[in-house]
């Protein structure tokens, strides 16, 4: 069992489209033979080696194991040559407004990557070479005047690997960063109905996560530099059962604070839940009329866009609907403080996991 | 010591810990009344100085002496323009005119605790008077004219709250022994008074004026017939008209738009103006002839003006006096007592949504505070026991342990932690979860059912 830690970079800016060349997704031990290899025991192989002839297989220990589910990524049809050449070329289409950073993830696992990539801009024709040391790669592309819907050709030539597999975990313009053991020094998050000590006490509760990554790629530091690393970007923490290979997310957080700093490849993340923003939200006063609980809640949440509460039990719910408060009003003011208030009202604690607000009884 | 989880997994030699919470024997909640007070009260109270006319705010201490604003009503330079044939003879003659500068506008009143619907407004206004001479600037000077010894006029402020109730339009009754006067004719048509509406957008009004031609020995004018007065006994003639505050007429009509906004529509005369010249002309210009000589006259002015506007909205306040309760177990602890027993009081925070009234399930009359003071006081007699223990992260998530899990907790020597006899029940109500040095921990906060 262990953990692990996703940070959407939350920089979206434009949608890369499959490039048809390419399947998306394919359960290949071959770069001929996408298709036919066999699952034993729920895992299939990929085989990054070949002989001369780059059609039968290679005993060299280079056989890789991948989910039966697929390989998520594209894969050359081709092996890359003695020398690592390889003629994979990728035409990236964009709609709508052209990024300005483009995010591309080789096999990390295997350490293969492209030595060399050349991007060629559609709309002027301008040219950047870009080499590459490592698997994860971003590329700042804003120096090339893209403009809407404009399109990027990008040649991976020269690999790092001969007779190898050339492939592309994902290109985009949304970077979801991963990382595992060997990136995580420490992890700490929440889920917690109550405050640390127990107290019997109405109100939220807020959630809270911390995390420490080693930067082994210095990507987030690049980010950093970047200014591409954000308050509010979401992190996700899954544990991963690999015996069973299953997964279940722990919690889901926004970040609070990043502390990068350049003389250090450690990362910490101090992360709390989207309650926060809670205090920027403004409701007027609610015109007088006999509520619920419930209805009040609903009324609420009516403000809040993109979160939902629900109930931890049948019992709280049924609390919520039966406490009746003849000509009920609020007085104007942010989301938290009417919050609290209801909270009061109802005797009840609110909490973030995953996706929700759950309400629960504080007694 | 080690401890049992009765799940499907048992786990050894946790650490734990576990202490008594919260006994709580008193329940102290301070209830909002939420009901409107019988009796009606001053809600608001706003005082308008300054009007805005076309998009200019005029002060109203201002605006009698900024005529300019008001079609160039300046009695000092009221001038004659007469352009019909007349009899020849001496004649005193005259020319006067009223006018009055109505001022509607609307306060939206907005109020953080709802309002009733039994809503209404006052409307006061103070103001000062003054007279204006020919060639004067100084609106408050008194001249020393002779032919003004009559008149019963004094130039002072004054304040007169003519109060108007709710909807309904108050409209002055003219002053019938002036009205009655043959001499006092001269003044607007009642409707004047009466036509403009509260409801109407901010805009000032220039009411209907009247002029009039006096002839000494009651020749009509062969052109408009109009009524004569005027003391033609004297150069100057002068009509026995005091604009007191009876002429004043004051419309107020309130609209509530929602529970926390009110709006009050008002309807002022902010001047009311009379003026008047005359000259006794010798025999000359007129024989025969048509003129149009202009004479400048002898003239003067009475001014009333508002210089402010008192607006006062009535109504029913929201009575959010909290209810100091505290609620105690019987002895028998099957029912409450409203006393402190001792100091163990859990406390509800007072805020506006918990009423007094506020109350459970359909049943109106059983309370919310009571039902909840019982439950909790009967939950929490004996205070809880607090459980706090580290779990491995794969056999809490295998076990699908979240907050609301219940746990037992079974001891090495195969009892339980228990409560008169029963198995304590806990549940989970903190985890903190953590992944370091490939250690991967839930530590759980447990509180008892």
């Amino acid at each position: 069992m262990r953990v692990q830690v996703q940070i959407d970079y939350q920089l979206n800016i434009g949608t890369i489209p499959l490039p048809g060349a390419l399947p998306a997704q394919c359960n290949v031990s071959h770069g001929e033979f996408l298709t036919n290899t066999k699952a034993f025991k729920g895992y299939k192989g990929f085989h990054f080696a070949a002989n001369s002839d780059q059609k039968t297989i290679k005993a060299d220990g280079s056989y890789k194991f991948y989910p039966d589910s697929g390989y998520q990524g594209f894969v050359a049809k081709s092996f890359t040559d003695a020398n690592g050449n390889c003629d994979l070329t990728v035409d990236l289409q964009f709609t709508g407004e052209a990024p300005k950073q483009l995010f591309f993830q080789f096999d990390s696992v295997d350490n293969t990557y492209p030595l060399k990539m050349t991007l060629t801009i559609a709309s002027s024709s301008l040219r950047k070479i870009v080499d590459v040391n490592k698997p994860t790669v971003m590329v700042d592309v804003s120096e090339l005047t893209l403009v809407a819907n404009d399109s990027i050709s990008i040649a991976f030539s020269k690999w790092n690997k001969a007779n190898y597999t050339a492939k592309i975990v994902s290109m985009s313009v949304n970077y979801t960063g991963i990382y595992n053991l060997q990136n995580l020094i420490d992890v700490r998050c929440s889920e917690n109905a109550f405050d640390a000590q127990l107290n019997i006490k109405p109100g939220i509760v807020e959630q809270y996560a911390d995390v420490s990554i080693y930067d082994r790629d210095q990507l987030i530091h690049q980010f950093a530099q970047a200014e591409l690393l954000k308050e509010n970007q979401q992190v996700t923490i899954l544990s991963i059962d690999d015996e069973n290979n299953t997964s279940e997310i722990l919690g889901k957080y926004r970040v609070d604070e990043w502390q990068v700093e350049a003389t250090s490849s450690i990362v910490k993340i101090n992360c709390t839940d989207p309650s926060s923003t809670f205090e920027n939200i403004y409701i007027p006063s609610a015109p007088v009329r006999t509520r619920t609980v419930d209805n009040l809640l609903s009324f609420l949440f009516g403000y809040i866009q993109n979160y939902t509460f629900t109930y931890i039990d049948s019992a709280t719910q049924t609390a919520c609907e039966n406490i009746k408060i003849p000509s009920s009003w609020c007085l104007k003011g942010n989301v938290l403080e009417v919050l609290r208030k209801i909270c009061e009202v109802g005797q009840l604690r609110i909490y973030w996991f995953i996706n929700v607000f759950i309400v629960a009884r504080c007694y | 010591m080690a401890i049992q989880l009765l799940t499907p997994r048992i786990y050894r030699n946790m650490k734990w810990s576990i202490t008594p919470k919260d006994m709580f024997d008193t329940v102290s909640m301070s209830p909002i009344t939420n009901l409107y007070e019988t009796e009606s009260s001053v809600l608001a109270t706003e005082e308008i100085t300054s009007v805005t006319i076309n998009g200019h705010t005029y002060n109203l201490a201002n605006i009698g002496s900024d005529l300019s604003a008001f079609n160039n009503l300046n009695p000092t330079y009221i001038r004659n323009v007469y352009n019909q044939s007349v009899f020849q003879g001496l004649r005193t003659w005259a020319k006067g005119r009223t006018d009055i500068l109505m001022y509607s506008g609307s306060k939206l009143f907005t109020f953080e605790r709802p309002i009733s619907s039994s809503l209404s407004a006052t409307i006061a206004v103070s103001g000062v008077s003054s007279l204006v001479t020919k060639n004067s600037k100084n609106f408050e000077e008194l001249p020393a004219l002779e032919d003004l010894k009559n008149i019963n006029y004094s130039a002072a402020d004054w304040i007169e709250t003519n109060k108007n109730s709710s909807s309904d339009v108050l409209t002055r009754e003219y002053d019938e022994t002036v009205c009655s006067n043959p001499w006092a004719t001269n003044i607007p048509d009642k409707q004047v008074w009466t036509e403009w509406s509260p409801n109407g957008p901010i805009s000032s009004y220039q009411g209907a004026s009247k002029e009039s031609w006096s002839e000494e020995q009651n020749y009509p004018l062969s052109g408009e017939q109009v009524e004569i007065w005027g003391n033609q006994n004297q150069t100057g003639v002068y009509s026995p008209i005091k604009i007191t505050n009876d002429f004043i007429s004051l419309k107020v009509q309130v609209t509530k738009l929602d529970d926390y906004n009110v709006r009050v529509a008002y309807a002022v005369p902010i001047r009311f103006s009379y003026i008047a010249a005359s000259q006794y002309l010798t025999w000359r210009s007129f024989i025969g002839i048509v003129t149009t000589t202009q004479h400048e006259l002898e003239s003067y002015a009475f001014l009333d003006r508002i210089t402010k506007i008192t607006i006062q909205l009535n109504g029913l306040a929201l009575d959010t006096t909290g209810n100091d309760i505290s609620y105690s177990l019987n002895e028998a602890g099957t029912g409450l007592t409203e006393q402190t027993i001792n100091k163990r009081i859990y406390r509800v925070e007072k805020n506006e949504l918990f009423t007094l009234n506020t109350y459970y399930r359909n049943d109106t009359a059983q309370k919310w505070s009571n039902k909840f003071a019982l439950e909790f006081l009967q939950k929490y007699q004996k205070g809880k026991y607090l459980l706090n223990l580290d779990v491995p992260a794969k056999w809490a998530i295998e076990n699908k342990i979240h907050c609301n899990s219940q746990l037992k907790i079974k001891l090495q020597d195969n009892t339980y932690i228990e409560r008169k006899g029963s198995h304590c029940v806990f549940e989970v109500k903190t985890i903190e979860k953590s992944f370091k040095n490939n250690e991967f921990t839930f530590s759980l906060g447990l509180l008892e059912v």
